[in-house]
């Protein structure tokens, strides 16, 4: 099955989480569990930017950015770079930890403004790893 | 595996809290690159500034945290560490997770996964510590089919014996018999009632440990076949089986049962190849006899008292041991000087059935002077989370005497000042001024008996 196949089965059924592993590969779905979060089943490391702090009007304007940050820990490649146009479900790098390779991919529709880590590097949980700008 | 690969050891503390501190500051004073990790809600905990580089794997809640392998092992990979200490609680005692680190060449501070395996199941732990010849409580060998069976056991370890439930826990289908002519009815209620609560009636008979004492042997043994013992310390005042307060040497223990227990525990070490720092716990009956209750196969809460008897840094030597380190300490150097208690100063309202307390602590002022240690994270201010467990310190007191360590504890207790939540000082003051206590013969049964609680 197709990954956005996937995503639509998913945000269509009663589950809130799905973890599937084939392999070294393994996709984890997890639905957002805010009533007003805009999209269901958003991929685990999709969150979005600095959402802590009090909204201002310059952060209104900045609402369309998207950061996607680690939700493990491990070595960060990432398969996109700075202005590739990406789809809901497009792979957009991978979390590598013991041996074994993490996909992490958009939930949105975007254009990649940047890429936070280098190809290679450790990241921690919850660290930045891309910025997305929503179309 | 890792980027940054090499020979000198760079240690992960794969722990949180006073625990974690202790660990960084052995490593510290070994020169020791080190490796902190935290969850979201430790982000600003002294241990994560305490170390040379610190890593976050995970949310709050520990089972995302503390208790993730995956993340764990990652961070030691993306950060170069070779050698993990597991601290107590959270991983300390999975075997699955020790298998793992062996798997991904990462040391541990820790005995090998088969020994943890073996000894975090209670019927293979007898069955070994029987079979390598250090006593355990008489009784049935697994289940006990029926009453006729049960009686002859009875009979065999002589009365008063407990029946106990083999899914049991809580004290259901657990009854005491105390003769012949009671123990079949009570044979019949504790399975009806074992059956009942657990969906499995089977029974099994032990002899009933009369006034039993809670002693524990500390152990370090080496890879290369060296064990020796630093001495054993009492811990017969706890509630629901958590120790509140431990000391060393016991005031109850004659020094030939001593010398007997702390062989006992050697043996037991030795029988089972055991490596590192391990803790054999028995229970002494009112006539002196000692049985095997279980071995914990990591660092103890209560370690200090018998740093603070032996001048031996345990979390030292576990390192030293972790990296093929031969124990340079041989049995006849160990000296035992003084007498060391430890308070476990919790956030929780002995009142009210000891729930935690948890909350922020407006003032907190540690006592200080001679011969007191201090193990804590905690400054005031500090918010005591509901996530983990609820210990604020550890006040560690060392004198030449027991009397005098009394003294200086209660002297030490009235100094300590915590402000903002409910903690367990009063209870500790209440229970060291008592008789019973500076007496020094006293059950794990203190608290329910003598305490009015």
């Amino acid at each position: 099955m197709e990954i956005e196949d996937l995503i639509e089965e998913f945000s269509a059924s009663n589950f809130h989480e799905l973890e599937l592993r084939s392999g070294n590969r393994s996709v984890r779905l997890i639905r957002r569990s805010t009533e007003s979060a805009p999209r269901m089943g958003a991929l685990e490391e999709v969150t979005e930017a600095e959402s802590a702090q009090p909204p201002s009007v310059e952060q209104s304007i900045k609402d369309t950015t998207y950061v996607i940050s680690a939700q493990r820990v491990g070595f960060f490649f990432p398969e996109v770079k700075p202005g590739d146009r990406i789809f809901s479900g497009n792979l957009v790098g991978q979390v590598k930890a013991m041996n074994i390779n993490h996909e992490i991919r958009s939930a949105i529709d975007g254009e990649v403004e940047s890429i936070c880590v280098e190809s290679g590097a450790g990241v921690a949980f919850g660290d930045p790893l891309l910025k997305l700008v929503e179309e | 595996m890792s980027t940054e690969q090499s020979d000198s050891p760079k240690v992960l503390v794969a722990n949180r809290g006073e625990i974690a501190l202790r660990i960084l500051r052995a490593c510290k004073e070994l020169d020791l690159e080190t490796v902190a990790v935290y969850s979201t809600a430790d982000r600003n905990s002294p241990h994560v500034n305490m170390a040379n580089e610190a890593v976050c794997i995970g949310p709050a809640d520990s089972k995302g945290s503390y208790l993730n392998v995956q993340n764990i092992i990652a961070a030691a990979e993306i950060t170069g560490a070779n050698l993990i200490h597991p601290g107590y609680g959270f991983l300390a005692e999975s075997a699955d997770f020790v298998e793992v680190l062996r798997e991904c060449k990462i040391g541990f501070v820790g005995p090998d996964s088969h020994v943890i395996s073996k000894m975090g199941n209670k019927s293979e732990a007898r069955r070994m510590m029987k079979a390598s010849g250090v006593p355990v409580v008489p009784g049935s060998e697994g289940v006990t089919p029926s009453a006729r069976e049960g009686l002859k056991v009875a009979h065999e370890c002589g009365f008063p014996v407990m029946i106990k439930a083999v899914a049991g826990g809580g004290g259901k289908g657990m009854r005491m018999a105390e003769s012949e002519s009671e123990f079949s009815s009570l044979f019949q209620i504790a399975s009806a009632e074992a059956a009942a609560a657990f969906g499995n009636g089977d029974l099994y008979v032990e002899k009933y440990v009369e006034e039993p004492r809670h002693i524990e042997v500390q152990v370090l043994a080496d890879h290369h076949g060296n064990v020796i013992h630093l001495g054993e310390r009492n811990c017969s005042i706890q509630r629901r089986h958590q120790k509140l307060i431990e000391e060393a040497p016991s005031p109850c223990i004659p020094k030939e049962l001593r010398d007997q227990i702390c062989e006992a525990a050697v043996q037991a070490a030795r029988s089972l190849g055991y490596k590192n720092a391990g803790t054999v716990e028995f229970l002494v009956d009112k006539n002196n006899q000692f049985y095997f209750m279980e071995m914990n196969t990591r660092l103890q809460v209560e370690h200090p008292v018998t740093e603070m008897i032996t001048g031996v840094d345990i979390v030292k030597e576990q390192l030293k041991i972790a990296q093929g380190g031969v124990l340079a300490i041989q049995q006849e150097d160990v000296e035992f000087r003084g007498h060391s208690i430890e308070f476990r100063v919790n956030a929780e309202d002995p009142e009210c059935g000891f729930i935690p307390s948890p909350g922020k602590i407006d003032q907190l002022m540690y006592p200080g002077g001679p011969g007191i240690r201090i193990d804590s994270m905690v400054s005031a201010g500090d918010e005591i989370l509901p996530f983990y467990d609820s210990m604020i310190a550890k006040l560690i007191i060392h004198d030449k005497s027991r009397d005098e360590a009394i003294r200086r504890s209660i002297r030490a207790l009235e100094e300590f000042q915590l402000v903002g939540v409910k903690s367990t000082i009063p209870l500790h003051l209440q229970i060291v001024q008592s008789d019973t206590f500076r007496k020094g013969y006293f059950t794990t049964r203190f608290l329910d008996e003598t305490m009015s609680l």
